[in-house]
């Protein structure tokens, strides 16, 4: 079942000025419940114009964004409905911290949602749990924080929400190995545990490919592909043709496949590369 | 090789009650080097490219940056003559409307003659490959653009020695490549000395030599190769490897030993190569 429909959608940038542009050029995707999609493309591809358009901050042109199968755009109360239910997580969130305490700060969502405080509190010390920070955080001043732990508090801030959809525009940019591999880990784990539909914009093969179900391609404000990772990570040369790199590991199984070696699918993890390699060898009795 | 810039026994703490970020730090950086300094959040790399130009002073210790202390304060301009930098966010640090201006920045503070500006200012722009946006809007450029902006004020300086912190990190695929080659281009062509602070261990691949930084401390300190092969220790402060390398080591532990340590795909395959063809006889 599809959460959040986008038909033909069509927005321009600086529209009347000369440096009028394009952005999204009539972009239709579904995105389904529970599932886990990542969204590519390089800069200028249109991915953040599409994210903003799933809760209604920006309005298209022509075409239109259905959150459980109604129109966002229809009334006041639509628009609100979806606000509450995308939780839309901008790049370097944690620029956008503000309150004097991660406490403060995690509860400024759901206050305006008007829960109760007995609720506020349990979504709070939920949420910061979620992020993998202790309850000892939250009395701390936001900004005493290291980067990453600024990051994962904003992400909190929205998971307090707790959306059915949540979108995360590059959430490891800046990121180290280290903060970058938990905040994967909190991405799939938050889909495990609550069912809900994640959606995160990533320039990183190497991530995407470590959560993702399905990827989603923007090339110059259309789709250019979209399918599993497999499907899409397999079309390694149309992929660096959209100006992307393709994984690593993918690279290698594409040099290995030119220098005359045939293993089979291209893969794009080490364990797989690993499998595949070791299958060759066995079969050519080298092993 | 000519030293350039050095830290003994250098100690730093951002105020008296916090713990030190650097450790009792001794290191030297040789002039016309591609120095890369990799080490997770915290690790004190950061604060240690500020320590170089002045930014930043030695708690305990000194840092002697192109033969000037940098504690003494009648050092500033001298070293800052010497060591531009190059910060991680493209826009806090273009300061003009048009580009050609921001490039010219630099030098009409150094006090330099118009004319002379002129030169500089296109040549930069055209070693960075931004010549043909010199009339542009800053704001209108993308990343990799703004960053390579950033760098050519500091070649129009003249400086010998460029410190850039993570420039890499806010760029998509297209401006990190953009940026890397720009700067390989003023190491081969200039012989201007880089140090390069970064997470992305594949820009690391290419440089003269590679300093890992833990916990204030340098970890390993040596060529891409002699710091790669160090897997286990490197993931073990939270560092990646180089995937090929990493694919090489997992078929090694499986008992697939291909030998040699592949830091590239092409590499891999070459190594690969080598090992089917020895097993083939």
């Amino acid at each position: 079942m599809s959460v959040i429909s986008v038909k033909n959608l069509i927005y321009g940038y600086s529209k009347g000025t000369p440096f009028e542009k394009g952005a999204l050029k009539g972009v239709s995707v579904d995105f389904r419940q529970g599932e886990i999609v990542a969204l590519i493309g390089h800069t200028g591809s249109g991915k953040s114009t599409l994210l903003q358009h799933l809760n209604g901050l920006l309005k298209p042109d022509s075409g239109d964004v259905l959150f459980e199968g109604k129109s966002i755009y229809e009334s006041k109360k639509s628009l609100r409905d979806c606000r509450f239910n995308v939780g839309l997580c901008f790049q370097y969130p944690e620029q956008q911290l503000f309150e004097s305490t991660v406490y403060k700060d995690i509860a400024f969502g759901p206050t305006n949602m008007k829960l109760s405080d007995d609720e506020i509190k349990k979504r709070v010390y939920d949420s910061i749990k979620y992020v993998g920070l202790s309850a000892d955080y939250l009395e701390k001043s936001p900004f005493d924080l290291s980067g990453g732990e600024k990051r994962r508090v904003a992400i909190a801030g929205v998971i307090a929400m707790e959306p059915k959809v949540l979108i995360l525009d590059e959430p490891t940019a800046g990121l180290d190995p280290l903060g970058k591999n938990n905040l994967l880990k909190l991405i799939k784990d938050y889909n495990e545990k609550t069912g809900n539909t994640v959606i995160f914009v990533s320039h990183n093969m190497d991530d995407v490919a470590a959560v993702a179900h399905r990827v989603i391609v923007l090339s110059d404000g259309e789709l250019a592909l979209q399918g599993t990772v497999d499907e899409v990570y397999s079309q390694g040369e149309k992929l660096a043709g959209l100006g992307l790199d393709v994984p690593e590991i993918t690279s290698v199984f594409i040099e290995l496949k030119k220098a005359g070696f045939d293993l089979g699918d291209t893969e794009y993890t080490i364990n797989g590369a690993k499998e595949a390699i070791i299958a060759s060898l066995m079969k050519g009795g080298a092993v | 090789m000519n030293k350039i810039i050095e830290f003994k026994n250098v100690s730093f703490s951002y105020s008296d009650e916090e713990e030190r970020v650097l450790k009792n730090l001794s290191l030297d950086f040789y002039e016309g080097q591609f120095t890369c300094v990799l080490g997770h959040n915290g690790s004190g790399k950061s604060t240690m490219a500020k320590l170089i130009n002045a930014l930043l002073i030695p708690t305990e210790g000194s840092v002697i940056s192109f033969g000037f202390d940098t504690a003494d304060e009648k050092n500033e301009t001298d070293i800052r003559r010497n060591i531009g930098m190059v910060f991680q966010n493209p826009d806090n640090q273009i300061v003009a409307t048009i580009v050609e201006d921001d490039v010219a920045f630099g030098p009409e503070n150094l006090g330099i003659e118009r004319s002379e500006i002129r030169q500089r200012v296109d040549e930069a722009l055209k070693l960075v490959d931004m010549y043909e946006y010199r009339r542009h809007e800053p704001h209108r450029l993308s990343g990799g653009q703004k960053q390579r902006v950033a760098i050519a004020g500091i070649i129009a300086m003249q400086t010998r020695c460029i410190v850039l912190d993570e420039p890499t990190a806010m760029l998509d695929p297209k401006g990190r490549r953009e940026v890397m080659n720009a700067l390989m281009k003023l190491k081969e062509d200039l012989g201007i000395s880089i140090i390069l602070v970064t997470h992305f261990m594949d820009e690391a691949v290419n440089a003269d030599r590679v300093i890992v930084m833990n916990d204030g401390e340098v970890c390993v300190d040596g060529t891409p190769r002699e710091v790669f092969t160090k897997v286990d220790l490197l993931k073990s402060i939270g560092l990646a490897v180089p995937k090929p390398l990493e694919l090489a080591e997992a078929l090694r532990k499986s008992g697939v030993d291909i030998g040699g340590t592949p830091l590239t795909s092409q590499e891999f395959v070459n190594e690969y190569k080598k090992f089917t063809e020895t097993r083939g006889q």
